[in-house]
This record gives structure tokens, C-alpha cells and sequence, in this order.
């Protein structure tokens, strides 16, 4: 497989940090779109998870349905511009990780962005991976 | 949790007259951490042996509107061949956490998984 990103993100759930540390993969296309400068600022994001999260916990998640307009922002909200492969990485971090991992204060780390060879091949003892910092 | 086979799979270009908008392959090479090839993807976390977050490039309208296979294929092609089961953990508009039906056994085959979703 040809590589095509020298950056993985480690990761543990603050909630559940007995559970094996996670491994997040960006994938090629959206890196490619990052970096091409076609993203909408994050916020557009972070609000859509804010509505979804608030119909979750007010019990109405299953008759729940984005805002359209809020929806379309997705697409139609002016691009960021091209990112570099760093700020690409943090900015999937900022969507994609948990935003407890990022957005809140911890007696140590929750993430990292580590290089590729940095995760070991070997999955031989998987569950028992562990962020090191 | 769910239970979905091929089959639920190939019918499901149509589901009750709503169309998929947002169908795609994805094949993951957990030995190298790799995704080979994805749509409308930004991400996939990798929980654990057989245990993977697929997080969608943009949120989709609803929470509830994703299904899934997950199988293996020496091949790695976007083929039907080698899924048979899966079971989703959590779905939110922008994700879809699945565990393989049938095979955690990665370490052997490399990973195979499919998702799409509906407009």
C-alpha cells in the first residue's frame, strides 16, 4: 500500500480508560481535500454535533433531523483554504476525535498525532495497547 | 445491536423508495493501520481487534440512517465476496461504529468493511 500521510492520531476515551488505546487512520480523499484547501471551518461541524448531541440527551434523537440550513453550511459555507498535512491532522482531530479527548483539561493526555511507523504492525497484543507519553 | 448479511446489503440500493445517497466501500488494513481505498470518508478510528468508528467526510441529515457489512477478502476489491456479518455499536449522523460478524482474527486477513447510508 502506498502511504500517503506520515501522521496517525493515538487515542483514549477519558470515560473509559481502561479500554485499549485507539488508533484514528485520516483517509486519503479528505486529506487530499484538506490540503486542496476544500473544507468548511470547523464550526460548522461542532454544530451540527452540539444539535445532535442535545436531541440525544433530551430523549428525541430517533425523530431527530439536522437543521437543512445548519445541514447545507457542510457544503456551502466558505472553504478554509489548503492546509498542510499538520494542520490537516488537527483539524480531524477537532472533528473526529471525541471533543472531551481535545476540549477539556486531563491529568495527562488524550491524544497524540504520531507518526505512522510510530504504530506498531505487530497486532499481536492489540488489546493490550497503551499511549505512552 | 444489529445483525445485517449480504443480503440485506444488496438490497439495500433502495430502501422503501428512499434512495442511498452516500454509498461506499472501504477496505482496511489493520496490519498497517491503511485505509487501500474509502468514500466519503475522513476517518476510521480502530478500537481494537475487529472493532472500528468509520467517520463520514460530512454529517448526514439524520442519526439513523447507516447500515453496514463487514467481512474479509484476500483480494481486497470492492466486491460483495467475503462479507457476510455485522453488527453496529453506536450511529450518529457522522459515524458508525461496527464490529466484525464473524471474524476478529485480523491478525490473519486483512480487514474488509462496507458502509453506506440513506438520504
Amino acid at each position: 500500500m502506498t502511504e500517503y500521510t506520515k501522521y496517525r492520531v493515538v487515542f483514549d476515551d477519558p470515560d473509559n480508560l481502561d479500554e485499549t488505546t485507539k488508533v484514528l487512520i485520516p483517509a486519503k480523499e479528505w486529506l487530499d481535500e484538506a490540503m486542496a484547501g476544500k473544507l468548511p471551518p470547523i464550526w460548522v461541524y461542532w454544530q451540527l454535533q452540539d444539535d445532535e448531541n442535545k436531541a440525544r440527551e433530551e430523549g428525541r434523537i430517533e425523530s431527530f433531523s439536522h437543521d437543512p440550513e445548519k445541514h447545507e453550511l457542510q457544503w456551502k459555507a466558505p472553504r478554509i483554504g489548503p492546509l498542510t498535512e499538520e494542520e490537516a491532522m488537527e483539524y480531524l482531530v477537532m472533528k473526529d476525535l471525541p471533543r472531551k479527548c481535545w476540549a477539556e483539561e486531563h491529568n495527562r493526555p488524550m491524544f497524540r498525532i504520531v507518526r505512522t511507523e510510530e504504530v506498531p504492525s505487530d497486532r499481536q497484543f492489540r488489546n493490550a495497547w497503551e499511549m505512552v507519553e | 445491536m444489529s445483525t445485517l448479511n449480504v443480503n440485506d446489503i444488496q438490497e439495500s440500493t433502495t430502501n422503501g423508495g428512499k434512495v442511498f445517497f452516500n454509498r461506499c466501500w472501504v477496505d482496511y488494513a489493520p496490519q498497517s493501520n491503511g485505509i487501500n481505498g474509502s468514500g466519503a470518508l475522513s476517518s476510521i478510528a480502530d478500537h481494537a481487534t475487529g472493532n472500528q468508528t468509520f467517520n463520514f467526510s460530512n454529517a448526514n441529515s439524520t442519526a439513523y440512517y447507516a447500515y453496514g457489512g463487514c467481512g474479509y477478502d484476500d483480494s481486497l476489491g470492492n466486491s460483495d465476496d467475503g462479507i457476510t456479518t455485522a453488527g453496529y455499536l453506536t450511529k450518529t449522523s457522522t459515524s458508525i461504529r461496527m464490529i466484525s460478524g464473524y471474524r476478529n482474527t485480523e491478525y490473519d486477513y486483512d480487514g474488509f468493511s462496507y458502509f453506506f447510508g440513506i438520504n
